[in-house]
């Protein structure tokens, strides 16, 4: 039989499938590629691997799931779709000026027309108005070696701790929560715990639309096992909940107190562990006041049944049994994203499910772990590890701590005191000083603020009045209108770097294709740009972004963040290695703070766990009262508004938008509205609806559906034609000074 | 033409109906029955049509979701 090229194709479609699934490979459907080059997706925090495959002129043709990463081989249909994104006739190719100011048009120049223009900007700025007049606002989208680099040349070189990014605006609270609890951020489990628990209780999360793959290793769980429990705690009806034993819905905004509620419910019902809690924990207030065990359990025995049914709507009922269902499990894992985080209270409500996790013992083991849910790629290992935010220094260091900052300062070869003590903007406060013309010059690096910031009427002001340079790959970027110089950057595996996704695993994307016309490296765009900029050359003593690497590997060796022994080397031989990995032969870490499993708990440690994050070794069980959102539905603005992502489309659409099919399936926003509500308002599906908030009003199509429960409206935020971001608020977590994207009261009516 | 290989992941007791219904789809081949739940099948379509297509997929009864393992698009650059 004679197999034409392409039935080959689809028996190696059907191969890799089956393969996925464990299943074995039929015969005619061996590999065949030109070369094949393991990557990381570009989209989520899932940090699924890829191999792209390569033909003989050197041009992407077919990409497929890495069957050695996390993943198993498995992708979404966005990550199926990233080919045609590279080449897109929408990249941007070549650097752009708007020479004679904001309103001018963005012309072609060369590099060095580009890259002196910008740093003529910045360096004018610091030499007339101090370092703190320009900034720095980067992303969880850039490689690590791009955020660890521009963190050096703001912080040591430009002497400046403006530096920021949009991982402020989605894993922020998530940091604050670790770091206030166990005393170092990221998560102890890892993706492994999916295969092991028993009971998965997901709240703020939609898992099956923004995290696609994880849903299919949780509902996979689910099947295998039958005494398997799903708890899904979210105010919308989402295909996440279509696998859930208990969808609790309630109040936007209120469930705070639903996680005190659970755990007054374990104490009354003896569900607790006692001996880990008093092995382990420590218990304290909102004033960081000590506290004992017996004034936690008063302090949670507000939040009855009854109590909590006036707060959240919740049944009573459901509390107890949600309660039991968590505590009662042989391992239960918890999973949360932006729902939780994107809170004005979003640091206690991670501080809350982490205190459900200590009180029951429910840590530790396999299976049983609070676990966040990262948004974007690498924010966990490009950002938060780097510590490129406007507090932190690399590897858990921060900013105002004296011995922190010697310590960088030696090891980056700079003298003590380069390192300013106090720390920078953070993002909302960034973009405000832009607007007050405090902060001069602001370099963007892959992201699209003029996008996803809250509150843009406000906001956006900042772009128009600051001289804004800008990496970026993509005419469509709203940010684009705002730019005064304009780098086009290599796209994903048009260079090469590392991600570290959710789960401590840091992956590396190798170099597959030529970059697009002129674009560059963003670790060359940075370095020529701060070259010309004044900062010293010493500081950057690099050939590529291997080099850098090598410098933060070396950075990192005898830190809470040890990955000394990830090797570039063995990145490319490996699909993904979790930190802490001290040495080269040291296979990767699934349980941290574990006696044997963390290479950082000495194996002779007295105790089976040891959370060395916080001096004593103790971490910390909060008081947090329930405290309402900052603006919750009223008789005036009678609805919740909340936003959030689609499966098709990923943050801003600059991407997924590329993609014809993509943009078919959402071709704009549109806002979910509930049946009941609906009819109400006499609105029927594809009706014009106005959502009219304390900040600008808008119209969107009507998608009239049961998803969303009474009283909650819902729009996604990809479309830049739609800003849905003008709508809302701009109240900061106030630890984290993370937005509260999730709530804000809008009035809802049919448009006249 | 675009060559997708996915899993469809199926609910329980729903896998052979969806296989059916999914192999009366005139785009797509299906490669059996795994582990009770997964529906192996390779979609060969006009990579503009997968987006509808996949759409069709999911709207199917006893469909709990997909997942890509492969995309090829060589013949359509």
């Amino acid at each position: 039989m004679t197999l034409s090229r392409r039935d080959f194709i689809k028996g190696s479609a059907a191969a890799l499938a089956l393969s996925a699934i464990g299943g074995p490979c039929f015969a005619a459907a061996k590999e065949e590629a030109d070369k094949w080059v393991k990557g990381v997706c570009r989209y989520c925090g899932t940090g699924c691997g890829v191999l792209v495959g390569v033909n003989k002129d050197g041009r992407a043709v077919s990409i497929k799931g890495d069957p050695n990463n996390h993943n198993q081989g498995l992708l979404c249909l966005k990550g199926a779709m990233l080919i045609p994104v590279i080449y897109s006739t929408d990249r941007i190719t070549e650097p752009m000026i708007r020479k004679d100011g904001k309103k001018s048009e963005l012309t072609k120049v060369s590099w060095d027309v580009a890259l002196d223009f910008a740093a003529k900007r910045f360096k004018d700025a610091v030499a007339e108005y101090g370092p703190d007049s320009i900034a720095y606002y980067g992303s969880g989208q850039a490689l690590t070696e791009e955020s660890y680099l521009a963190n050096k040349i703001w912080k040591a070189g430009f002497r400046t701790n403006n530096v920021d990014g949009n991982p402020r605006l989605c894993m922020a609270s998530a940091v604050g929560g670790y770091m206030t609890t166990f005393g170092k951020d990221e998560p102890m489990g890892t993706y492994n715990d999916i295969d092991n628990a028993t009971c998965f209780f997901i709240i703020g999360s939609n898992t099956s639309e923004a995290h696609p793959v994880l849903f299919r290793r949780i509902a996979r769980r689910k099947q295998s096992s039958p005494d398997v429990k799903i708890i899904v705690v979210d105010p919308r009806r989402t295909n996440t909940s279509r696998i859930a034993d208990l969808h609790v819905f309630f109040k936007p905004g209120t469930d705070l107190a639903l996680l005190n509620g659970m755990a007054h419910i374990i104490f009354k019902e003896e569900l607790d562990d006692d001996r880990f809690i008093k092995r382990y924990l420590q218990f304290q207030d909102n004033e960081g006041n000590a506290r004992s065990l017996e004034e936690y359990k008063e302090f949670v025995a507000q939040y009855t049944p009854e109590k909590v049914h006036e707060i959240t709507g919740i049944d009573p009922d459901m509390v107890v049994k949600v309660a039991r269902m968590f505590a009662e499990s042989p391992a239960t894992l918890s999973l949360w994203c932006m729902g939780i985080n994107q809170r004005s209270r979003g640091v206690w409500a991670n501080n809350l499910i982490h205190n459900l996790h200590l009180i029951t013992g429910q840590i530790g083991r396999p299976g049983a772990s609070p676990l966040s849910l990262t948004g974007q790629p690498n924010a966990c290992g490009g950002v938060r590890d780097t510590g490129s935010l406007a507090h932190l220094l690399p590897a858990g260091r921060v900013v105002a701590n004296e011995k922190h900052r010697n310590e960088i300062e030696d090891y980056w070869g700079v003298p003590r005191g380069t390192i300013q003590p106090k720390m920078g903007h953070h993002t909302v406060a960034l973009f405000e000083n832009m607007a007050s013309g405090n902060v001069k010059a602001v370099f963007i690096h892959c992201t699209n603020p003029a996008h996803t910031l809250p509150h843009l009427n406000k906001y956006t002001k900042g772009l128009e009045t600051a001289f804004v340079a800008q990496t970026e790959c993509f005419h469509d970027a709203e940010t684009l209108k705002y730019a005064d110089v304009v780098f086009p950057a290599a796209f994903w595996c048009e260079t090469e770097g590392v991600y570290g996704c959710t789960e401590r695993r840091y992956s590396l994307i190798e170099q597959a294709v030529a970059p697009a016309g002129q674009s560059r490296p963003a670790v060359e765009i940075l370095m020529e740009f701060a070259k010309r900029a004044g900062v010293d050359p010493k500081l950057m003593p690099y050939k590529n972004s291997a080099d850098i690497w090598e410098e933060w590997r070396k950075l990192s060796q005898g830190t809470p963040y040890n990955f000394y022994g990830m090797t570039r080397e063995r990145l490319k031989k490996e699909s993904g290695i979790k930190w802490p990995c001290p040495s080269e032969d040291h296979p990767g870490t699934d349980l941290r703070y574990v006696r044997g499993e963390d290479p950082l708990v000495p194996v002779n440690h007295e105790t089976k766990m040891f959370f060395y994050g916080r001096p004593d070794g103790k971490p910390i069980v909060y008081l947090r009262p329930y405290q309402p959102p900052f603006e919750p539905a009223d008789d005036e603005y009678p609805f919740v508004l909340t936003t959030g992502r689609v499966i098709d489309h990923w943050h801003t659409a600059t991407m997924t938008g590329q993609v014809p099919e993509l943009r078919k399936a959402y071709p704009s926003a549109f806002v979910e509205i509930n049946p009941d509500d609906a009819k109400k308002l006499n609105i029927n599906n594809g009706d014009p609806v106005v959502l009219e908030t304390r900040r600008d009003k808008m119209t969107f199509p009507a998608r009239v559906t049961a998803t969303c429960m009474p009283g909650l409206v819902f729009c996604p935020f990809f479309d830049k034609k739609l800003l849905v971001n003008r709508l809302f608020h701009d109240a900061v977590d106030a630890a984290s000074k993370e937005p509260e994207y999730k709530i804000c009261a809008t009035k809802v009516y049919k448009q006249g | 033409m675009a060559i997708l290989g996915f899993l469809t992941h199926t609910v329980e007791g729903k896998s052979k109906e969806v296989e059916a219904a999914l192999a009366a789809m005139p785009e797509l081949s299906t490669y059996g029955i795994h582990q009770d739940c997964y529906v192996v099948v390779v979609a060969e379509a006009d990579s503009a049509d997968l987006e509808g297509l996949m759409s069709r997929v999911h709207a199917l009864d006893g469909v709990l979701t997909t997942y890509v393992t492969s995309l090829n698009v060589e013949d359509e650059q």
